[in-house]
This record gives structure tokens, sequence and C-alpha cells, in this order.
């Protein structure tokens, strides 16, 4: 072992995971992450305007730009706030934006000072060389952290379920994705996306609602209302508040409807059928404006287009989008034959989009027609919608807390110092590139000769 | 090197080698101690086993319930294929209602078994009693052997 390694035992890592829609993080070792925050932000970007506001201790000031950042910080009506966010399909795009939320997240929720802390930080399994470099770059320099450790979320997905190899199907909140993991490493080829998912949901939800000409109102708006009985006119006053921006509104609303698709929809367990989802038991919503009333087959309809794109109405440039069992089988097919069985034999269902009800069923059911007899085919899926929701924090949290994975493949700043910054992390990037390794730890046996 | 950190202790290499070599174990039970080192579990010598001479079905039922039911391990197995060849075996143990950390551990030290034991021929992972069997050990070694061909 080359010099400068710290005993990893007594140093509490802290693990890092960023998903579209919430971002995760938390000391490893622990069962939850510490903190669950919206990968959202609120940005104003006049300080005048921000100065109308009360709570000044709580945001980051910058020149002329305000940071809301945390549930109880964005969900407050304030006038020019725009939400917005650092990542795009998957990966961090605005690192300006990225470094407030990470600023805010060692401040609120760590509450530590983060050169003590290795970190472990998943990554989208799609990552692209230059987002990791200017990350670790970032890491390194702006935290001044000891050590760092990236690893696919996929992986870490794979090993929460006791796998080295099989396949991750991950349904998040922006995309769906297909990612076959053999022995520990992501076959990055043979990955597949598709955009139906949980914002997908919330999209035709919302469609739903122009159809039965229901007015989402969030609550920001509402000031009191007043019980009204079944699909009755809703009573109730609007709140004075400063004039919000539009992407804040749709926000709020977009979380309404998230909160509708969690407690109303359900996956039907075979091809949706108008008939059949008629007889089925109706559940009871009500909007926060006191609106309520029953949605019966709707609520079949709406999940449908995950498992069968076809019957989703009004989709630009044709139909070619593929189901979440399509997603699967096309991904397996992009492999070698060899593994194929043992990607077939352990399907590992992840992401919050996945605990609609019945979605692991229907799943199921989709791919054992699909799957070529001879194969045998198993669903994983954790039970806990904590545990679905964060497999790939609660990874790498027991990764980081074993003996000390950092001691083998960290990636500290006797690597990352300031005379081999340039020449090692080019070295390592391309070679860790060209061997496709899963993350840095190759760059750890490429320098240190082990 | 295993991403997880876990070492294997060498007397697991040596006992495999013995394995190998003399042809006298049946099978290996390895787990991982504090979850720092794989090491030996128990051993079952090919002797001590009352069918070894006609077949192994016998054993190999009392093999699989001698094994923990909520916790996993990795298992070396000389299989005996019905021509008489034997071949080693490299299982992984994982039962689905295992616990999260033993888990993720098991499956994320594998590769330090695979890269210190030499001269394993097949690979299998068992989440359950129904997928630990004769019938799927020796279809993944013909599958291999007649490949190589």
């Amino acid at each position: 072992m080359s010099g400068g390694v710290y005993g990893g035992d007594e140093v509490g890592a802290i693990v890092f995971d960023i998903g579209s829609y919430s971002f995760r993080a938390g000391y490893a070792g622990e069962d939850a992450p510490k903190a669950d925050f919206p990968t959202h932000v609120g940005v104003i970007e006049d300080l005048e305007s921000a100065m109308d506001t009360d709570d000044k201790s709580d945001t980051i000031k910058q020149t002329d730009k305000k940071y809301f950042m945390d549930t109880p910080m964005i969900k407050v009506p304030r006038k020019g706030m725009e939400m917005s966010t650092f990542l795009k399909d998957g990966m961090i795009e605005d690192w300006n934006l990225f470094e407030k939320v990470m600023d805010n997240t060692y401040e609120r929720h760590i509450k530590s000072e983060s050169q003590l802390h290795p970190v472990m930080m998943s990554e989208p399994s799609w990552n692209s060389k230059g987002k990791r470099e200017k990350l670790t770059e970032i890491m390194f320099e702006k935290y001044n952290i000891p050590a760092f450790f990236l690893c696919k979320n996929a992986v870490l997905s794979a090993f929460a379920n006791g796998r080295s190899t099989g396949l991750v199907l991950d349904s998040g909140a922006s995309h769906t994705t297909a990612v076959p993991v053999y022995d520990g490493y992501v076959i990055t080829q043979a990955i597949v996306k598709s955009p139906l998912a949980g914002d997908f949901i919330t999209m035709e939800s919302k469609k739903l609602m122009e159809e039965l000409n229901i007015d989402v109102v969030p609550p920001y708006m509402i000031q009191n209302k007043e019980p009204v009985n079944f699909m009755e006119k809703p009573i109730w006053k609007k709140k004075d508040i400063p004039e919000v921006t539009k992407s804040f509104h749709n926000y709020m609303v977009k979380d309404v409807l998230q909160d509708f698709a969690a407690s109303v929809l359900q996956a039907m367990d075979q091809p949706y059928e108008q008939s059949q989802a008629e007889t089925m038991p109706t559940v009871h919503y009500e909007f926060p404006n006191g609106y309520n009333q029953d949605f019966g087959a709707e609520r079949f309809k709406i999940t449908e287009g995950l498992f069968d794109p076809s019957i989703i109405k009004d989709i630009p440039s044709g139909n070619t989008m593929l189901s979440a069992g399509h997603v699967v089988t096309t991904s397996v097919g992009m492999c070698d034959i060899d593994i194929r069985p043992g990607l077939y034999s352990s399907v590992i269902v992840v992401g919050g989009n996945s605990l609609i009800n019945g979605f692991t069923e229907r799943v199921n059911r989709d791919l054992s027609a699909k799957t070529p007899p001879s194969m045998r085919l198993k669903i994983l899926s954790a039970t806990g919608s904590a545990e679905r929701r964060f497999s790939s924090w609660i990874g790498g949290s027991i990764l980081a807390s074993l003996v000390s994975p950092f001691q083998y493949f960290l990636f500290n700043k006797v690597f990352y110092g300031p005379p081999f910054i340039v020449r090692i992390v080019k070295f390592l990037f391309l070679n860790h590139n060209k061997h496709d390794y899963c993350c840095l730890q190759s760059c750890f046996y490429l320098t240190s000769g082990t | 090197m295993a991403m997880s950190g876990v070492k294997c202790d060498d007397a697991v290499v040596t006992e495999y080698e013995d394995m190998k070599m003399k042809k006298k174990i049946k099978f290996l039970v390895l787990y991982v101690e504090d979850n720092k080192l794989i090491k030996v579990e128990r051993e079952k010598f090919k002797e001590e086993c009352p069918d070894a001479a006609t077949g192994w079905w016998d054993t190999f039922e009392e093999f699989k319930a001698s094994l923990p039911k909520d916790e996993p391990r990795y298992i070396v197995y000389d299989y005996q294929l019905d021509n008489g060849v034997e071949k080693l075996v490299l299982m992984h143990w994982n039962p689905d209602n295992a616990k999260v950390k033993p888990k993720m551990i098991y499956a994320s030290s594998i590769a330090v078994l695979k890269t210190k034991l030499i001269g394993i021929f097949a690979n299998l992972s068992c989440c359950d009693m129904d997928e630990l069997e004769e019938k799927r050990l020796s279809a993944e070694i013909v599958k291999k052997m007649t490949k190589k061909d």
C-alpha cells in the first residue's frame, strides 16, 4: 500500500446519491440516508426582490442570486423564484448550482467539515469521462476531501441485493433504465434507457385532470377551504401571495400529482382492458382544495403506458418508446449470450417509480412472456419503500463502512496532488475508459502497481 | 482485489490447493470473518461421505441441509459427473432472506476468491434451496465442457 493511507475504519465516510428527483446524503454504515431532499433548487435572480423574504439566514447569497434548497425552503411562494435543477439526463450539468447544493448539504445535513470525511458518491452508469473528471476536481479542490470513491449506482443496487451479476431495472423520476452488471462491472454498451418513468406518470395524470376538468390547486395557494360533498364544486379562498413564476407553480402542481399517483394509481397485472379495469374497486382521492372524487378505470389506464406505450395518446414522432419489460429484454439481448441466463435469473427492480402498486408483478408477467423458455426468470425487489428508493444509497453506505474500500480503491490526495494532477488524472481517466472498468478503482491499480 | 476490501485467508488457498491436488475433500464452506477475511468454516472429506463410491446425491442433499438458512456462504464443491469426471465449482450461496449487509459483503467480495482460487471450473450463484440443485450444477459444468470442445 502506498503512503498516505488513513485507517478507513475510524473515519465515517459520507455517502451521496443523486437522483433526478431527490438527493440522498448521509453517513456510511447507517440504514437510511440522513437527508433526502429534492434535487430542485429555487433561484431568485434579483437580490432586491429576494430581500423581501424574511429568512435570510437559511439561504446562500451570491452576487445577485439567491438559492433556496430543501423541502421547507423551496415550497414557499416567493416572487420571481424559478425552479431549476443541476441535472440533465441524470448527469450533473450545472456545476455552479451543484456546488451550492453541496455547500448546503454539508452545512445543514452533514454538519461536519468536508475535509474530515472520505466521500463515496454514486454516479449514473452512463456518466461521461469529462463529468467524472470535473466532479473529482470539485470534490478535491473545493471540498478538500481526503479520499473519493465513485461507484456506479447500478452496481451498488446489485450488491445491496446480494448479486454481483444481474440486471438492474431502475425506474426513477426522469427515466427507466436497464443496466446489466456482470461480476460487479457495468456493461456500458448494453444500457437501455426509456423516458417512461415517474415524470411521465405525472404528465399523464395532468392530462387526465385536464380531461376531467379538474383544476389542480397546489396547497400554497389555499388560504382556507370547507369540506364539500363528493364531486361538488370546491369552496376555498385564495391566499394572498406574491406573484410566483410558472416553473414554481408547475413544480407545486407536480407535487400534488405525485401524491395523487402514489396514492391512487395501480398497475394492472395483465394488459389493460377497459371492461376489466371498470370492475376493479375505485379509490377515493381528495385534492388540496377540498374537491374529491372516486377514480376507477383511470387509475389503471395511466400506468398502462409504462408497459404498453402504444396506448399513449398524442406522442410526437411516432411511438418508439420502450416499455418496462422491453427495456429489460433489449438490454439483455445486447449482452453476450453466455451471460444472459445470469442476467435473467436476477432482474433487480429499484427506483421510486417501481413503488406503484403492482409494478413488479406486471414486469414479472411481461418478462415471463418474453423470456426464452430455457432461461430461468427471477425478479428481485426490496419490500420496503425506503430500501427500494434508496437502494443505491444503502449499497454505498454498506460498502463504504466495510473494512475500508477506500484503502484499496481510494483515489486520494496522494494521487491528486498538484504536481501530478494533470498527468495522473488524464492518464487515469484515459485508462479507465479503455479498460471499461466500472469506477476509479482501476486508477488505483495503475498508479500503485498492485 | 474485491471491491469491499475483504481479503482471502492464506489457509483458504492452501486448503483449496490441497483439495485440487489430492482430491480428498468433497467440499469447503467459506465464510467472511468480521467483514474482513474469508476463512474456511468447515470441510468435508470424501471418505466421510456415505455414498462416495456410487453417487453423491445423498451427500448433496445433506450438504444442502447443512447450509445456514439466512446467511450467505461461499462453497467450493468437487462435483463428480455421471461419467466420473470431477470438476471444482465455486458456489455463492446467497439466500434471499439474509440481511442486506452480509449479502452486500459476500456479493462484493466474491471477486477476490475468483482471483485467488486457480482452477475453478464453473461458478454458480444460488438464492434459495430450489436453485441449489444438482441438475443446475451439472448443466453448468456440461455447458462449459461442451463449449471448450
